[in-house]
């Protein structure tokens, strides 16, 4: 939520969109207002009411300061995460020293 | 602005809705009536004018259940401490009280001890759920009324008719452990004129379209615990508008009885609901 909102703000059906678009990151879409709530108590998110022309009011959320910090500090932290786990799963037998008997 | 009408009436839709105000019934209010607006915006923007019922189906069925939502949003929601709740309540409740509720009280405490923990039962139960506005009651403000949204704030206005009968219907949840009765409406909590209220009985009713038809109604009425009704909140017209002007609520205050205590509820209806000008014939006040 916070890297879609890095690009630009959104309102939440927009949100919800681009999250249904990602195979497996929404289990209902439902879930997105909760989530944004959380973030917006956290101080990560913020939102406001747009009127625009032609179109009903919508609220629009936005990402913060602190948001912009968390979400960069998530990334390397996944990054050194998926390197780990990238590690081990594609470790291959003839990487490792392992003993003729097997090891017993 | 656009029309949200065609959307909000939908039975699906009011039937989830429903269900979203009971799930939502244990969270804090300020948190249950900012999850209720998401989910009505969501609805308007993902459906069209229209929808059909498979589309509505589908719109909801991607929602989520209301009691998957209610649980989501419980998380991280620090509940409030009992004692801070209790006593809120408490004050809330005592600052309204009645005199003879007073000294009712005084006396039960006096004479049964025993009795003072019920009382603290009752003045610490939940108030009403509101469910909002369900629509207005007569066909011919029903077909005359407009929808509009501006700055996140939603309302249906219909003409007045002045000299005769005009209402709308809200609903209401009893969330508590006890049996409420509904005696009325607080006095002058309506400014359009004299106004009177009467709860629907449980019997088996329809929605045609976001209006109600076959229900009954009546005064006072008991509404168990967990379970909701419809109150009919009735006027006769008598409010002085001029051309161009209106006057609208955005909340009801119901008399309310829950064991030996009778107070009043502020129901908020979550959207305006107002009467737009001119007046016909003569009127007695202005909003």
């Amino acid at each position: 939520v916070l890297a879609l909102l890095e690009l630009r703000p959104r309102f939440g059906l927009e949100l919800v969109r681009d999250l249904a678009a990602s195979d497996g990151l929404l289990t209902s879409d439902g879930t997105v207002y909760p989530l944004l709530n959380r973030l917006r108590d956290a101080g990560l998110v913020t939102s406001e009411w747009r009127d625009e022309e032609g179109e009903r009011a919508r609220r629009y959320y936005s990402i913060t300061p602190a948001g912009r910090e968390t979400l960069a500090a998530f990334r390397a932290e996944w990054a050194q995460f998926a390197t780990t786990v990238g590690g081990v799963l594609n470790h291959r037998e003839g990487d490792a020293h392992v003993a003729p008997d097997g090891g017993r | 602005m656009m029309s949200t009408r065609t959307r909000r009436r939908h039975p699906l839709i009011r039937s989830y809705l429903r269900e979203l105000d009971l799930a939502l019934a244990k969270l804090p209010p300020e948190k249950a009536v900012e999850l209720r607006q998401q989910i009505r915006a969501h609805l308007q923007d993902a459906l069209p004018q229209r929808p059909s019922a498979d589309e509505v189906a589908a719109v909801l069925s991607r929602l989520g259940p209301p009691a998957e939502l209610a649980a989501d949003a419980a998380i991280g929601a620090a509940p409030q401490p009992r004692q801070t709740v209790v006593m809120r309540r408490l004050g809330t409740r005592l600052r309204r009280a009645r005199w003879q509720s007073w000294v009712l009280s005084v006396v039960v405490v006096l004479v049964l001890a025993a009795g003072v923990g019920r009382l603290v039962q009752f003045l610490t139960a939940p108030l009403l759920q509101p469910g909002g506005g369900y629509g207005w009651v007569y066909a011919k403000d029903f077909n005359r009324e407009v929808d509009t949204q501006a700055g996140g704030a939603e309302q249906t206005t219909v003409p007045i008719r002045s000299g005769q009968l005009q209402g709308l219907v809200i609903t209401i949840t009893n969330t508590s452990d006890f049996t409420q009765t509904v005696l009325g409406l607080a006095p002058n909590s309506i400014p359009f004129g004299t106004a009177f209220a009467r709860v629907s009985e449980p019997n088996h009713w329809i929605d045609i379209g976001g209006m109600i038809a076959n229900a009954r109604y009546t005064l006072p009425e008991d509404v168990p615990p967990g379970q909701f009704r419809m109150v009919e909140v009735l006027w006769r017209s008598s409010v002085c508008l001029a051309r161009g002007a209106q006057a609208g609520i955005q909340q009801v205050q119901l008399r309310v009885r829950i064991g030996w205590l009778v107070e009043t509820d502020t129901i908020p209806l979550f959207e305006g609901w107002y009467l737009s000008g001119p007046s016909h014939g003569p009127c007695r006040s202005r909003p």
